[in-house]
Parts: C-alpha cells; structure tokens; sequence
C-alpha cells in the first residue's frame, strides 16, 4: 500500500488527534480533504469566493491551534461548528456593511455545457439560483447548504446547530417552502 | 399536507428524507413507486414545490479552491507560529534573568521612588521656611506697615506719580 492510499485510509478523527499533538503532515491531509467543502460552504452563505476563502483559512487555522481536541462527535460536525461560529462572527461584524457578491460565476466545466450557449443558459440559472438564496434569511440560508450541498444527516445539522432533530427537520421544511415563495416573488411561476 | 390512506401517510413521512438521499433503498423504491402511481399525492403542491427546490439548487455547482488557497493558508500559519515564538522567547527571557539581582533592582527602585517622595516633601517645607525668614527684616516690616496704613487715594497718587517717572525716564 502506498503513502497516498495509507493516508485515504486514514480516518478524519484519528488526523486530528494527530494534528492537535502537532502532526503537520496529518494537519495538510484534513486540509487537503475538507477545503473544498469548507469553502463552498461559506461561499453559498456569503456569495463571494475571496471571502470564502479567507473565512475557510481561519476554520483551519482554529483546527492547528486546537491542541486540546476530544473525540466527543464526528470530525465533521465539529468542523462545520467551527465554520458556522466563524459565519456567525462575520455577520456580526458586517452587518452594516454589505458584502459584495460576485459578478463572475464559475461553471463547471463538463461536456455537458461545451457550447457557449448552454453556458450562457447555466449561468443564468446559477444567478437565479443564487439571488433568490441570497433573499432567505441567514438560518434559512444555513439550513439548506448543510443539508443539500453539505449533504449532513438530521442528526448532525441538529449538533452544528445546536437543536433537536426534529426541529431541524421542521426547519429545513420551512426552508423549501421560503424558497419557492422567493423565486416566484423574483422570476414568476 | 393532505394525506388519504395508509401509504400517503407514509409518504408523507419520508418524502423530504428521499429528496435528500437520506432514506433506505427499500423507502426509496417505495416513494418512486408511490408519487407515480398515486394522483393525489403528485397532485398536492408542497411535495412539487420539494422537488421543484431541490431541481433548482442542483444547478448551482460547486467553485474550486484557489490555486493559492494552501500557500496562502501556510504564510497565516507560519506568521501565526512566528508570533508565538516571539511570545515564549519574552517569557523565556523574563524567567532567565536570575531572580536575586532581579529582586535586588525591584526593591532599589521601589525605595528610589518612596526616598525621593520623602525628599521632595521636605525640600519643599525648608524653601517655605526660608522664604518667611528672608521676609522677616526691619526694611520689609516698614514697607508693609507704610503700605497698610495707605488710603486709596493716596495710593492711587503714589502709583500716578511712579508711571509719570517712568515715563518720562523712557522720554529722555
């Protein structure tokens, strides 16, 4: 077995124990494994990819300072605590001032859209995608990325949001709902 | 929502589930199977508006992480470290100094400071004393007496007569 496939084998909470006793190697593997989600994360919140990113440099920078980590629930929930605590952070300090959100729209480059006109079409839903999110109220907001981008279970949208599980399922309800109502306030039936 | 029979309640229950990927194979083959047979349940809006939401968020792909996303993350990391390096070397430094010439410079600054309190204090007393004594001659008592026993008037001439002299002192 190589070095590579050794470390894919290698569980998340086991890297952290690692990291908190001052294993780098180990550090870089869960930054390697978890940048990508981190930074959607905040980008979908957020809009705007730069900050994402910061937002997400200092999720890990909590993660290498964390020297007295616990393995009381699963690596995942505690990052997006972290992540969530951070969001809830930059709201509080950028209440007044509004964050500018992104002209420029990735997209996926797949073969599916190589014609300059389904770009076009795709990057026109993405917008229509993002603005009517971007009309929903920060929980609302929070609710959907964890569940249908960050793909969390009940049970673990409940511990980053501190909630019963029930009440998470009641919320990601409301959530649906809030969003078709916005959309067709935005773009019609 | 409105539910009629046994299977819609069922449906119900796990619909929002298995749109989310967050049911059993068996539920969902069940809820595939249910929505396509069953007219009420495809005919009642909530669970259009479910699929409607989760079709519609789908488009909206994932961005990838910036080329300098990890170089940028070890420049806060190593500047991060440098700042608590700095730190542990002050407190190294603090705890190396040995602590009796250390005791010995706090306690000689601490009676610096009180003594030249002291001093200051009693300083100014003695330059009070002999300011009073200076005062305390024949010539300045005649002065004082002459000048209590003035009246208004005859100081206001006095002091007429005085500027007239420097006056005319500055003419010539």
């Amino acid at each position: 077995m190589s070095e590579n496939e050794k470390n894919l084998t290698i569980a998340d909470e086991q890297l952290m124990e690692l990291s908190a006793n001052g294993d780098r190697k180990a550090f870089y593997i869960l930054v390697k494994r978890w940048n990508k989600s981190i930074i959607n994360f905040f980008y979908r919140n957020i809009g705007n990819q730069e900050i994402a990113e910061e937002l997400a440099q200092d999720v890990f920078l909590s993660i290498w300072k964390a020297t007295n980590y616990k393995q009381k629930s699963s690596f995942y929930c505690w990052i997006y605590k972290i992540a969530r605590n951070k969001l809830i952070d930059f709201y509080r300090k950028h209440k007044i001032q509004s964050v500018p959100i992104e002209e420029n729209i990735q997209i996926l480059e797949t073969e599916k859209f190589n014609r300059l006109e389904d770009k076009l079409i795709q990057k026109e839903e993405i917008q229509m995608v993002r603005d009517t999110i971007n009309k929903l109220s920060e929980e609302q907001k929070l609710i959907l990325i964890l569940s249908k981008y960050q793909k969390l279970a009940y049970e673990d949208i409940a511990k980053v949001l501190d909630c019963s599980k029930e009440n998470v399922k009641v919320k990601v309800f409301r959530a649906i709902n809030a969003f078709v109502k916005k959309f067709k306030e935005l773009y019609g039936n | 929502m409105e539910t009629n029979n046994k299977d819609c309640q069922h449906f119900d229950s796990i619909f929002l589930d298995y749109i989310q990927g967050k049911t059993s194979d068996e539920d969902s083959i069940f809820v595939k199977k249910h929505y396509k047979t069953c007219s009420n349940c495809r005919a009642n809006q909530n669970y259009a508006d479910i699929i409607f939401t989760w079709k519609t968020l789908d488009k909206w792909s994932d961005v990838q992480p910036s080329k300098d996303f990890m170089s940028k993350l070890q420049h806060k990391i190593a500047l991060m470290e440098e700042k608590k390096r700095i730190f542990w070397l002050r407190v190294d430094y603090f705890f190396s100094i040995p602590k009796i010439p250390l005791a010995i410079i706090v306690v000689s600054g601490i009676l610096f400071i009180s003594s030249n309190t002291v001093y200051a204090g009693t300083n100014s007393k003695l330059d009070f004393k002999n300011t009073v004594q200076s005062l305390d001659t024949p010539q300045v008592k005649q002065k004082l007496k002459k000048f209590s026993e003035m009246k208004v008037n005859d100081f206001l001439e006095d002091l007429a007569k005085n500027l007239e002299k420097t006056e005319r002192k500055n003419f010539l």
